[in-house]
């Protein structure tokens, strides 16, 4: 039976950006995996709700970010404290990233409130529009703006870019991303 | 120098509102900059392609497989809300 064959190739087609989004999200590549084999799972098992001709790689993020949103509530609940479960699990990821800025860049987004950083990533990384962003995070347009606005002005913050000062941030603020890490809620 | 800074333009976390009180302008460069290490970022974990884990579960995938099985975390209900969130937008704060 051929009949979903260019589903599973579109899924397949997705994969390498869906786990871009999860890692960036989650900030764990174990925990990024899971997310994507869930989302997969759930895309296919939910397929027939998939309207044919709309975006299936934008279909499938937002499946994905919404079990991340539901997960990441869940923890929230169970770790009901203030000094940022997020950051905590957010280990440090495999050799293959071993770009320092990119692992600097990393710690940075983690710091930032899951909405603003989703919003980033789909406008700034995975390319979506701001409508598509919308879309994907069940908002609206200017919201998504917004989110893109703050996130991008926490993140010069943090990484300190100023005029000429390059990319790498000084000492105080890696200890703001290491250890300061109720920014998250600030 | 950073620290003043940063705290003074703690952004405020209206994020139900989508008119931002005030959002500091950004320059063109600045964005230019982030939106690199943001590509640089995402396209490290892209360039990996799909690994073996993932191509096994998609061709492990059956027709049969439809709606249940899977749907484990799903505390009954809405087929349609997949991901099993029943809102989206206008979070509360988390």
């Amino acid at each position: 039976m051929n009949a979903h064959k260019p589903i599973r190739e579109v899924m397949l087609a997705a994969v390498p950006s869906l786990r871009a989004f999860a890692i960036s999200l989650c900030g764990n590549v174990d925990r990024a995996d899971d997310l994507v084999q869930e989302t997969l799972l759930r895309a296919w098992a939910n397929r027939k709700s998939f309207e044919p001709g709309t975006n299936m790689s934008a279909w499938l993020f937002t499946i994905l970010r919404n079990l991340f949103r539901s997960e990441y509530r869940k923890r929230r609940r169970e770790v009901e404290d203030s000094d940022g479960s997020y950051a905590e699990s957010l280990v440090s990821l495999p050799e293959q990233s071993s770009h320092l800025e990119v692992e600097e860049f990393r710690k940075a987004l983690s710091v930032l409130p899951p909405e603003q950083r989703e919003a980033l990533i789909l406008v700034g990384a995975s390319g979506y529009s701001y409508e598509e962003a919308a879309h994907i995070c069940g908002c609206a347009i200017g919201t998504i703006k917004s989110r893109v606005n703050r996130a991008r002005g926490r993140l010069a913050e943090i990484l300190s870019i100023e005029g000429a000062n390059d990319f790498g941030p000084d000492v105080e603020t890696r200890a703001v991303v290491n250890s300061d890490t109720t920014l998250v809620r600030s | 120098m950073n620290n003043t800074k940063a705290s003074r333009q703690n952004a405020p976390m209206d994020e139900k509102n989508p008119v931002p009180k005030r959002v500091p302008k950004l320059g063109p460069d600045i964005k230019a900059k982030i939106g690199t290490q943001l590509r640089a970022m995402y396209g490290e974990v892209v360039a990996q392609g799909v690994p073996e884990r993932f191509k096994a579960i998609l061709e492990g995938l059956t027709d049969e497989q439809d709606q249940a099985p899977v749907d484990r975390e799903a505390k009954g209900g809405d087929p349609a809300n997949i991901a099993g969130e029943p809102e989206i937008g206008g979070n509360p704060k988390i």
